[in-house]
């Protein structure tokens, strides 16, 4: 693979609002990339990967770097750091699922540079956000010609069309909702995910009622752990159980071999950041 | 296509015309000739190139230039007031911090951004806060050790200038 040190020819544009950002992206959607905090953008332009006509900024639309508290959610504009959402006072009381893997994602030049629509746009399956607002069943805002309208985290790879771009992410808050958190990577403090696990269960004491399990560092499209979560459903969190959906969750995963991994370490390595995110939930204070 | 852009660079206003293609790394080591800002891997994986932006560790190589319109940067030219080292660049030459120099003024960028957020980090934190750079000679026990330096040093309450103009600097004879 190449890796050049300058970037390529582009012409630059940044729209001073969403409006013209939408009749840009409309005009000229499959000769634009749309930048966000560019960490993963210019990289691959330097590798000559993916390269278009135009790189439409979003930096100068006002209004897509807040985070607002609505009934039953808070709202985080597409433009918000990794670091500013790990910070965030609301987002710590409110989504603490969200909060600890932001601080866990990368470094601190990336967490300060890199935005949460970013990692949800970019379709790698190494971005760690995904599962986590996955499993808080989030969703995103999508800006396009005719509007807007609200897409699962899901199903935004199979949704999104050309011509319309992120613009906010919706995590609902749920009372009693507890949560756990693994990351498993080469270098803790550097590396992306090898795998990753984040779970959020709704219930009272150590029964179940609804469970939501999903996966990072597995091939996409899927990252729901479907069968594990059934696993868990309606009965009491014993560690017998949690072993059990972690088994589960460990033989549905795709997993693909890397320069460091064969596909079936990785098996292993999700059982096992299942089974500690489970005992993550079910330990107290891990509410909210 | 070039663009005019204005921005401050070590408390100096600059205005310049940059080709809306290039990096903040390109624009500050080749226009305005700050060559103390590192090009390494080039591809954010060295923290070599690390300045500070509106207070913020970033990665110079992945930033456009255009982008830093109307910001603040701080480099790594920025930190010594005169002839008087920066208590952290001041601990990593005590420390032996340094050898072969290149990743240093990354590293002291890193360990500057973090002890402005939390001035009195842990080893821990520490670690955490120059995780995005990469020394291939000294190793990083010494410069864990600078950074721990200098957070004692710059702990040390600073000497308030006392009121009344006897105290200006550059003498105060009335
Ligand atoms: C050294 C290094 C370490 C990293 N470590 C991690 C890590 O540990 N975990 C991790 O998850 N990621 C990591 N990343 C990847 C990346 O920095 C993050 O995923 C980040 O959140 C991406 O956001 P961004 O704003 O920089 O995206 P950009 O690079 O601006 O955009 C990424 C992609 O999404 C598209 N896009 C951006 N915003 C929108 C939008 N609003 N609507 C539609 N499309 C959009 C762009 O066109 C592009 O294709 C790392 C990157 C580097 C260089």
């Amino acid at each position: 693979m190449y890796y050049y040190r300058r970037l390529p020819q582009f012409e630059y544009v940044a729209p001073g609002s969403l409006k013209e950002a939408a009749s840009f992206l409309q005009a000229h959607p499959r000769e634009t990339r749309v930048m966000a905090g560019g960490t993963i953008l210019l990289h691959r332009m330097k590798e000559r990967i993916g390269v278009k006509k135009y790189v439409m900024s979003l930096k100068a639309v006002p209004g897509l770097d807040a985070i607002d508290k609505a009934p039953g959610q808070v709202k985080i504009g597409s433009m918000v750091t990794i670091q500013t959402i790990a910070d965030a006072p609301v987002v710590r009381r409110q989504c603490g699922l969200l909060a600890a893997a932001c601080q866990m994602l990368g470094t601190p030049q990336i967490r300060s540079m890199g935005t949460i629509g970013g990692n949800v746009a970019c379709n790698l399956a190494t971005a760690e956000i995904v599962p986590v607002l996955i499993a808080l069943d989030a969703q995103a805002t999508l800006a396009g010609a005719k509007g807007s309208r609200t897409v699962s985290v899901e199903e935004l790879y199979r949704e999104v069309r050309d011509g319309e771009f992120v613009t906010e992410i919706l995590v609902p808050v749920k009372a009693g909702q507890a949560w756990g958190y693994e990351k498993w990577a080469m270098r803790k403090r550097f590396d992306y995910a090898t795998v990753s696990a984040a779970v959020a269960i709704a219930g009272t004491g150590r029964v179940c009622k609804d469970a939501k399990i999903a996966l990072g560092g597995v091939t996409l499209p899927t990252r729901r752990a479907r069968r594990a979560e059934e696993i868990l459903k309606g009965r009491s969190l014993t560690n017998r159980l949690i072993v059990e959906a972690a088994e589960a969750a460990a033989e549905d995963a795709r997993t693909g071999a890397d320069i460091h991994f064969t596909a079936e370490y990785k098996k292993e390595l999700i059982k096992v950041m299942v089974s500690r995110a489970l005992k993550q939930a079910v330990s107290p204070g891990k509410e909210g | 296509m070039k663009q005019e852009m204005e921005f401050t660079v070590n408390g100096e206003h600059y205005t310049v015309r940059v080709d809306t293609r290039r990096t903040l790394l390109e624009v500050l080591r080749e226009t305005l000739g700050l060559t103390g800002t590192k090009e390494m891997c080039n591809k954010g994986d060295c923290g070599g190139c690390t300045v500070i932006m509106d207070g913020k560790p970033i990665l110079s190589c992945l930033t456009l230039a255009i982008e830093a319109q109307g910001k603040e940067i701080l480099t790594i030219e920025g930190l010594a007031d005169g002839y008087t080292l920066h208590p952290i660049q001041q601990a990593f030459v005590e420390s032996g911090a340094i050898q072969c120099g290149y990743c240093t003024p990354g590293f002291i960028m890193s360990a500057k951004a973090l002890l402005d957020r939390n001035p009195h980090p842990t080893e821990d934190q520490i670690k955490e806060g120059i995780a995005n750079n990469i020394c291939r000679c000294t190793g990083y026990v010494q410069i864990v050790e600078a950074i721990q330096a200098a957070a004692r040093t710059m702990k040390r309450p600073v000497k308030r200038p006392m009121k009344g103009p006897s105290r200006k600097p550059g003498g105060g004879k009335q």
